[in-house]
């Protein structure tokens, strides 16, 4: 129905959906940014106020308008999650294209995978960013530095299956740089694996950050993160104020889906047999 | 044919260590000669080192051991980087799958065009495109084809772009690694067909490697066959075919289906066991007749005259 009304084809479906998904959360961060300290203000008279046509996610403890600071929180969670998420790749991508370099750099990435892997994820995570400082820059170099070990796997494994390629042979045959098999062959197929890991270490870097907020390491509990205010709205639950925690993981959760959606969507786009399949 | 040598294999040795003292030999101590304009087959069973014999010759593997020699030049000893590219310019190959040996992220022009590239055959894009069309169409395809995708071919047109590669740089000598085996019987012909047609247009020498017995017999002039990593029998095609001597070749030879009902109702397959050798010493590759060699001791080279005069 919808396709034929519309008649498009998979890769303008594709390409629309990805329109859409940008401009959500561009809407989102925008809106987050453009809001002012003055809305962000302590107002006794409207306290622990229930969802509303004046405060549509309600007022919390202080009477803050929470709709006002969930957008504000999602905004840096958003910053977070993406300087973390992209800092993390990065690595990971060029420690695979290390790694692929020969048998001594490939044992040194391995062997610097399983360090990684072997402490507690949140002990390190807390370790880094209490080194740096704490606060939005700590948790920041913390969650860059701790994401990369399980997807540097990911990709250096699939770097192994296509360094072994009968077409990688031919280029080096033909008398092709290493640097060109990396860029024409090993880059573009560890591209997907990356797009999907990245956008799978978006949350999980919004979730580690909100977590060590959690316990007290992260960031000062008057920048309204996500992770603030669902650790703050932890106390007031139980007294049935539902919507403190609701929405703002509604949204976080929105979010979350929104760039899972653009990361997919993103994959297909530069994967030419999806893009010719017509329908 | 002439009888100029273009490539000669001596005693070429290629040793996997599979453990800290186990060893595969795939290939152990072959020699032959390829001469120019010929068509080399080798055949073998699966696993028997032909691949491994092609790959070292052109240098996909360093050899363990032995000498290959390329229009007068080592192939495996050191090289300036000029000469490195030519020798890389002068031999190229294709692949037993068509699937594999094409990257799917890359389109078929630039598949096609990987090699014009580096050796700086062509001057500007449009030189480039050209050439790929041109290329494209001497392996029956056409110019539409170049800017698609691998995925978008059947087996035996991915086949073709795969040889259409190997033909961009103007090479000299072909290694074909089995290009016929992942094919459909009915591709199989064309793709044959197309290799010879492209033999006698630009005189390419081919070493064809395959087990099928029939294709190589119908594409090859002169045929080795190969057992365990060693040559155990090399001659012309139409000798192999007619005085078969080494019992492994006759082994081989005897399962050939034809279609023919009442032949195969009659065809008595040769089971060749390795202990019915005579192994008082060392089997040597002997010349029994002109151009026909088989590995045999002393005993056996008397007992194989003496049968081929019969």
């Amino acid at each position: 129905m919808w396709r034929q009304r519309f008649n498009l084809s998979l890769r303008q479906r594709t390409f629309y959906i990805i329109v859409f998904s940008i401009v959500m959360l561009m809407l989102m961060i925008f809106s987050g940014l453009f809001i002012s300290e003055g809305q962000l203000k302590i107002n006794p008279g409207e306290m622990n106020g229930e969802p509303s046509l004046a405060h549509l996610f309600g007022t919390d403890w202080l009477g803050r308008d929470m709709l006002a600071r969930t957008l504000k929180g999602l905004t840096l969670s958003f910053g977070v999650g993406i300087v973390a998420a992209l800092a993390s790749s990065v690595i990971a991508l060029l420690l695979t294209l290390f790694a692929s370099w020969n048998k001594t750099t490939d044992r040194m990435v391995t062997w610097l995978v399983d360090l990684f892997l072997s402490v507690p994820h949140l002990v390190l995570l807390l370790l880094i960013s209490f080194t740096f400082g704490g606060g939005f820059k700590g948790v920041i170099i913390g969650l860059s530095l701790t994401h990369w070990p399980s997807l540097t796997r990911l990709l250096r494994s699939e770097m192994l299956q296509i360094k072994t390629a009968k077409y990688v042979g031919v280029s080096q045959q033909l008398g092709k740089s290493r640097w060109w098999v990396g860029k024409h062959h090993i880059v573009p197929h560890l591209l997907p694996q990356l797009f999907i890991g990245f956008t799978l270490l978006f949350p999980h870097a919004i979730l580690h950050e909100a977590s060590i907020t959690f316990l007290g390491f992260g960031l000062p509990s008057e920048q309204p993160a996500i992770g603030v205010i669902l650790s703050e709205s932890m106390r007031y639950l139980s007294t049935g104020k539902w919507w403190l925690a609701v929405f703002p993981g509604l949204s976080l959760l929105i979010m979350v889906g929104l760039f899972d959606l653009l990361g997919q969507s993103l994959c297909k786009w530069v994967d030419p047999f999806h893009g010719q399949k017509g329908m | 044919m002439s009888q100029e040598k273009l490539l000669e294999v001596k005693n070429l040795k290629q040793h996997f260590k599979t453990g800290r003292h186990s060893v595969v030999k795939a290939v152990d101590g072959i020699s032959f000669d390829i001469y120019k304009g010929e068509t080399f087959g080798l055949v073998g069973e699966s696993g028997c080192g032909k691949s491994t014999t092609g790959r070292s010759i052109i240098r996909l593997y360093n050899a363990t051991d032995g000498q290959v020699t390329f229009g007068g030049e080592d192939v495996h000893g050191k090289k300036s980087k000029a000469k490195l590219k030519e020798f890389n310019q002068k031999m190229q190959m294709i692949f037993q799958d068509p699937y594999a040996s094409l990257n799917p992220r890359m389109t078929v022009m630039d598949i096609i065009a990987e090699g014009l590239d580096i050796h700086g055959l062509v001057n500007n894009q449009q030189e480039r495109k050209a050439r790929v069309h041109d290329l494209l169409e001497r392996v029956g395809l056409n110019k539409e084809h170049a800017s698609r995708y691998p995925h978008e071919f059947s087996g035996g047109q991915r086949q073709r772009i795969g040889i259409a590669r190997a033909l961009a740089v103007d090479p000299e000598f072909i290694i074909a690694d089995e290009p016929i085996s992942a094919l459909d019987v009915s591709i199989q012909a064309q793709v044959v067909n197309l290799l010879k047609d492209l033999q006698k247009e630009h005189g390419y020498t081919y070493l064809f490697i395959a087990h099928d017995l029939s294709m190589v017999k119908y594409i090859s002039d002169r045929i080795g066959v190969m057992y365990f990593g060693k040559m155990v029998e090399l001659a012309d095609s139409e000798e192999l075919y007619k005085n078969p001597l080494h019992p492994y070749t006759k082994s081989l030879l005897s399962a050939i289906p034809l279609p023919d009902p009442d032949y195969e109702r009659n065809r008595v397959r040769t089971e060749y066991n390795p202990a019915d050798h005579d192994t008082s010493e060392t089997p040597e590759f002997r010349e029994i007749r002109p151009n026909h060699w088989v590995l045999c001791t002393t005993k056996e080279f008397e007992a194989y005259k003496k049968e081929i005069k019969n």
